[in-house]
């Protein structure tokens, strides 16, 4: 059993998994700051946390041969292990009965959360 | 890849490339100068991320049950000579605060050593650099701290012991720098493959030196005393 991922993790997965073998830092931060608009994501917090999902084995990493765009520096790539794949399998499983759960309620807001209706059912109208 | 408005500072990418670990150094900067659109963004940005792989490092390379026995050591060691060598330290209201400052500095450049350690350079000597730097530093930060300063031989015979207390544990229980932990794992020590440190006449040498000095200058101290 996987150790538990928290939501910006899951974000990071997710990114590292969508950009398959172009995940390095600079991707990756834009691809999370997609997900997890409209928050800001500053791109400290994505090495924070990627050195942390490296640390559990969920991801792991090598270096580039140098690039000259970036000055001659390398990049870091990053890749999902099966650990972590499996970790991202649980909590995208968990997400998804929140998500059923919520839309049998409120019905279906995919337009955003803007869009939701108003209402919750244990609160006196 | 669209082209950056500007060149980067030489300068500054030198200033920032020393700010930023060894170990992480050569994908953030690479990352940054990608990032870049303009020298205040880059600077802002760059303002932003140091700390955080410096905290990121730290996280990695310190391990805080050692970190704490060294703390602890070093506190016992200046404890032991206020008590043995000026007892009015231990009765004095600020005594056993002026007491952990040494300590407290040892500690922070042991982990800031670490941290900022070049993973891809060996060096037997590596857990002994840091504690000496923190001596050093303590010496130096003694003038600063004027009022927080301990008497002459308290701080030599504390830093002294302290500073081969924190070695001994340093060289049984070696800083890892170059590899990450596992979560869930045992401790990092219990998953090392120790080598003997192999020293030899002339890597010997320096701290054979170093400890000569510590000594001559301890008895000189406890003479002056």
């Amino acid at each position: 059993m996987p150790e538990s991922v928290g939501q910006f993790e899951q974000i990071i997965l997710t990114s590292i998994l969508s950009l398959r073998d172009d995940a390095y830092g600079v991707t990756i931060h834009d691809r999370a700051a997609e997900l997890s608009k409209p928050k800001n994501v500053s791109l400290g917090a994505v090495y924070v946390t990627l050195d942390r999902l490296e640390d559990k084995g969920f991801v792991s990493s090598w270096l580039s041969d140098p690039t000259p765009e970036r000055g001659g520096r390398a990049k870091r790539f990053y890749r999902l292990e099966a650990l972590g794949e499996r970790a991202l399998e649980e909590s995208a499983a968990t997400a998804k009965r929140v998500w059923e759960t919520v839309a049998e309620i409120w019905g279906d807001f995919t337009e955003g959360v803007g869009r939701r209706p108003k209402w919750n059912p244990v609160r006196p109208r | 890849m669209e082209s950056r408005p500007s060149q980067v500072s030489k300068t500054g990418e030198t200033i920032l490339a020393w700010l930023i670990p060894p170990a992480c150094r050569e994908e953030v900067l690479g990352d940054l100068r990608e990032r870049r659109r303009s020298s205040a963004r880059y600077l802002l940005e760059a303002a932003s991320v140091i700390p955080c792989v410096v905290y990121s490092r730290i996280c990695r390379t310190t391990d805080s049950v050692i970190a704490l026995a060294e703390a602890l050591s070093m506190y016992t060691a200046f404890v032991t000579a206020a008590w043995w060598l000026d007892s009015t330290l231990l009765s004095d209201e600020r005594g056993f605060v002026r007491l952990a400052v040494p300590p407290a500095i040892i500690l922070a450049a042991t982990i800031l050593a670490d941290a900022y350690s070049n993973p891809k350079r060996h060096w037997p000597l590596r857990p002994l650099f840091a504690p000496i730097l923190g001596v050093a530093l303590v010496y130096a930060a003694q003038s600063v701290l004027s009022p927080w300063a301990l008497p002459a031989a308290v701080l030599a015979w504390g830093s002294g012991v302290g500073a081969l207390l924190v070695s001994s544990l340093r060289l049984i229980f070696p800083p890892i720098t170059d590899r990450p932990q596992a979560a869930h794992a045992p401790a990092f020590w219990q998953k090392l493959v120790l080598s003997p440190v192999s020293l030899g006449p002339r890597s010997a040498l320096l701290p054979a030196v170093i400890l000569l000095c510590v000594i001559l200058y301890l008895l000189y101290s406890a003479r002056s005393a």
